[in-house]
């Protein structure tokens, strides 16, 4: 089944004569029209701060960002709505996570665990403990088809570990974690777990209780949703204890000056008016997720992923990072191209409308691990089909040529 | 029809950058690396007085950033210290002979960053 035309955008490009091939959904996913016709009428018909007037305008305005809050809560299969906190993205979330535990739980000496392969973000909020509180980071790396093993993460543990943070998905290699294997041995060692879902939560199940993760964290624009939303799922307990991250407005139960008394949770994290209209269309994108259905997403990245290995390896001085296997594959996969650079690859597709990544994806310490210094990485959701990935590597056979003309 | 982006005078200059290769006796060095896309360069320079007497570089990274450091040594070479402070991002694409696009202006003022921090 062809998903494109739920994407205003594609049709947009369509009708300018210059068709959309889009395989950045890593970075950004496209949004569905149910997107953003919900974000334009909340806009229309519900525009007004929440949790504040005695108006009508304002109690819907609350009712749906609550009930936003509720369907999140309900996708991630989480105990209690007081455990979703609405953030601006993962990044957020995770600086959230680093700032209260560094401030409550987490004293000198004690270890993080985190694999190399970790996007900036789940990197640099560890790395401000390690440097303001004397945390030591312990780094696990993949093996050569990009997993990591849970053997290597045992071997890692020490009774100083007090929290563990990995991705689901990587956002380079695409390797799929196993997080709920990861989440019982964290579990059993009393360990915190962190999941960085940016690259997963729009593409397989997500199931807190499952995982036996402490805290999740995804951004909404990697799932169908609007920039600017994100989400900071926590246990009620932990979220209880810590102290909160941003101050302000929204997020007290008594102020005087010299004392602040904080708000319960959810509010306790959420200073400042938030955004509104994002909470509804990060829903909306969720009820459009469950339309569309976890197992033809799943159906689609698989597909992508065997034509992508199929097409482009037949190309001479392809390396594809990461599993071989599209199973244990999420929606991303980066490769290098010997004689071609990244930045150049992307230049030339882009002249025919074909949105490929080069870089190094926030992920240094990974690049210099693998021994690039840069990759071209590809990537799918529910739009994609065979021919985008046919016409990525005929783009790639055209840049051959432009650039082998030695002159 | 000739590529705009991926001239004749740029690909000659990519694969066959002059100036390429450093030689161990230098006045100054810079290590530089474009923060978005990890391209390095390395250009080592050689004073007389304010006169750029000699400048050489060895780079990894894309066509753009290459040609760019190519064409850019060979400009600066007799030049004084000041004139090459007065470099600017337009001059370089002066030298490429063409506009480079903003999602490529980090490649090409590569060269050009890592010169500016030896004058």
């Amino acid at each position: 089944m062809n998903h494109k035309s739920d994407f205003p955008i594609f049709d947009y490009f369509q009708k300018q004569g210059k068709p959309l091939v889009y395989l950045d959904s890593a970075a950004m996913t496209q949004m569905p029209r149910a997107v953003i016709d919900a974000v334009r009428s909340h806009d229309e018909e519900a525009h007004a701060n929440v949790h504040r007037g005695i108006y009508a305008l304002s109690e819907t305005a609350t009712a749906k960002y609550e009930q936003a809050r509720e369907t999140v809560r309900a996708f991630l299969n989480a105990r209690s709505a007081n455990e979703i906190i609405f953030t601006r993205n993962t990044t957020e979330s995770i600086n959230l996570v680093a700032y209260a535990l560094g401030k409550s739980m987490l004293r000198e000496g004690d270890r993080i665990l985190i694999s190399r392969a970790e996007h900036h973000s789940n990197i640099l909020p560890w790395q401000m403990l390690a440097e303001e509180k004397g945390i030591v980071l312990d780094m696990v790396d993949a093996d050569e088809q990009g997993k990591i093993s849970l053997a290597v993460i045992e071997r890692l543990i020490t009774p100083a570990t007090r929290l563990a943070a990995f991705s689901h998905v990587s956002h380079v290699l695409g390797t799929i974690n196993p997080v709920a294997e990861m989440g019982k041995l964290f579990r059993e060692r009393k360990i915190l777990f962190l999941v960085d879902a940016a690259q997963s939560v729009g593409h397989l199940p997500t199931d807190v209780q499952e995982i036996w993760c402490d805290f999740l964290v995804f951004s909404g624009h990697k799932m169908g949703g609007p920039t600017g939303i994100g989400v900071l799922y926590g246990r009620e307990e932990l979220l209880a204890g810590m102290p909160p991250f941003l101050r302000g407005g929204g997020m007290i139960q008594d102020v005087s000056f010299d004392h602040t008394e904080f708000a319960v949770l959810p509010a306790k994290f959420e200073a400042g008016t938030p955004n509104v209209s994002g909470a509804v269309g990060l829903a909306a994108a969720i009820e459009y997720i469950r339309k569309i259905g976890f197992d033809e997403i799943r159906k689609i990245d698989e597909e992508m992923t065997t034509e992508l290995f199929s097409r482009l390896g037949q190309i001479k001085g392809i390396t594809i990072f990461g599993p071989h296997d599209a199973k244990d594959r999420g929606g991303v996969a980066s490769f290098t191209l010997d004689g071609i650079h990244p930045h150049d690859l992307a230049t030339i597709l882009d002249r025919d409308n074909i949105c490929i990544r080069a870089g190094h994806h926030c992920a240094m310490p990974l690049m210099k691990y693998l021994g690039v210094l840069a990759t071209t990485r590809t990537s799918f959701w529910v739009y994609n089909t065979r021919d985008d990935v046919k016409q990525l590597a005929e783009g790639i056979e055209k840049s051959r040529l432009l650039l082998k003309k030695k002159p | 029809m000739p590529d705009t982006l991926y001239s004749d005078t740029i690909m000659s200059h990519y694969y066959h950058p002059q100036n390429y290769g450093l030689w161990p006796e230098f006045s100054a060095e810079q290590r530089y690396a474009n923060p978005l896309c990890g391209d390095i360069i390395t250009v080592r320079m050689r004073f007389d007085g304010e006169r750029i007497e000699a400048v050489c570089f060895e780079h990894e990274g894309c066509v753009i950033s290459r040609a760019a450091a190519s064409l850019l040594c060979e400009d600066i070479l007799g030049k004084t210290k000041q004139e090459i402070r007065e470099i600017v991002y337009a001059d370089i694409e002066g030298l490429l002979g063409i506009a480079v696009m903003p999602a490529r202006l980090k490649c090409s003022i590569l060269a050009l960053e890592a010169i500016r921090r030896m004058v």
